[in-house]
């Protein structure tokens, strides 16, 4: 690559006039103030790791939700799986992939959706 | 991935290193006045305030800018840095590189004018950069700022962190929150694509 330099004799934007005297203003003003009390969570919202905790627990439900479908389905072919009082309903939809209805945390519900669902259609895969 | 992404992403994994040049002597005169200033406004003598302006506002405004194709997006995130700086001097006084960490401040704060706006075209590009050195070597402003402005923001940035703001890459990358090579990459995409359509032989 040549070295040529696209802003030889060029400078950055010229700061506009008064800005320095409104920002300075500004500054004084604040420091005037009483500092705002400033919380642990509008760190973790300045930070962004809010954002990153939440998207993790996102996925990391997901994953959750993905793996217990898999893992439980053959005991699907007997009825219902119970995990830790929650009902987790998982079918296969109609393109082969493993779905998740589910946590379902009543009984009652569970028991529709299986019911709605072509079971026998599922069981003859 | 969009375009951008792929050619930086590309360009990083094909270099090998990032050549970083040393900070000049005047650089380093005013990074520690800048630091003493930074001190002074935190043990509450605000008048420093006026010699952080002084080694610091073309800077500001001048990323603000590019970042969010505004003036007064640009300097609102100004002021709103300034306000920030008075609570936080201490804090940031004591970061390894204050002017890259006040320059981070102010790319965080025109970041939120840009997302409160929406829109990133530039209202002015014949004010992104100015006339300055040997007229005679001057190239033609308003046709820099015009190609200037089709840049990507992320691009934009990488190019006057480096350029105007003569940061190294390693501070420009804390600044822009990457890599040290994306930032890299960064440039060098945006410089390339200007030499294209500037027409400069490669």
């Amino acid at each position: 690559m040549s070295n040529h330099d696209p802003f030889s004799g060029l400078r950055g934007p010229e700061v506009p006039d008064g800005l320095r005297e409104r920002a300075l203003a500004a500054a004084r003003r604040a420091a005037a103030e009483p500092a705002p009390r400033v919380s642990w969570v509008d760190v973790l919202w300045d930070s962004r790791l809010l954002w990153r905790v939440w998207a993790g627990a996102v996925a990391t439900l997901l994953a959750a939700y993905v793996w217990a479908g898999r893992s439980l389905s053959p005991a699907l072919d007997h009825g219902l799986a119970r995990s830790d009082g929650a009902t987790i309903a998982a079918v296969r939809a109609d393109d082969g992939v493993i779905g998740v209805l589910g946590p379902l945390w009543s009984q009652e519900r569970a028991t529709a959706a299986w019911e709605a669902l072509d079971r026998e259609d599922w069981l003859s895969r | 991935m969009d375009k951008d992404g792929a050619e930086v992403t590309a360009m990083a994994m094909t270099e090998a290193k990032v050549v970083e040049f040393p900070v000049s002597e005047a650089q380093a005169v005013s990074d520690e006045r800048l630091l003493c200033a930074l001190r002074n406004v935190a043990a509450g003598n605000l008048d420093a305030l006026d010699e952080i302006w002084r080694l610091c506002a073309d800077d500001f405004y001048g990323l603000a800018l590019w970042s969010t194709g505004s003036r007064a997006d640009a300097e609102d995130a100004v002021q709103d840095v300034f306000v920030r700086l008075v609570r936080t001097a201490g804090h940031v006084a004591s970061a390894r590189c204050p002017r890259a960490y006040l320059l981070a401040m102010v790319r965080r704060a025109a970041l939120d004018a840009r997302r409160r706006r929406r829109e990133v075209a530039l209202d002015d590009p014949a004010a992104l950069v100015g006339p300055a050195g040997d007229p005679a070597a001057r190239l033609d402003e308003n046709r820099v700022s015009s190609l200037v402005a089709r840049l990507a923001p992320k691009l934009r940035e990488a190019v006057f962190l480096r350029h105007f703001a003569e940061l190294t890459f390693a501070d420009a990358a804390r600044v822009m929150g990457v890599p040290t090579f994306t930032a890299a990459s960064r440039y060098r995409l945006a410089l390339r694509r200007l030499r294209d359509w500037m027409g400069v032989e490669r």
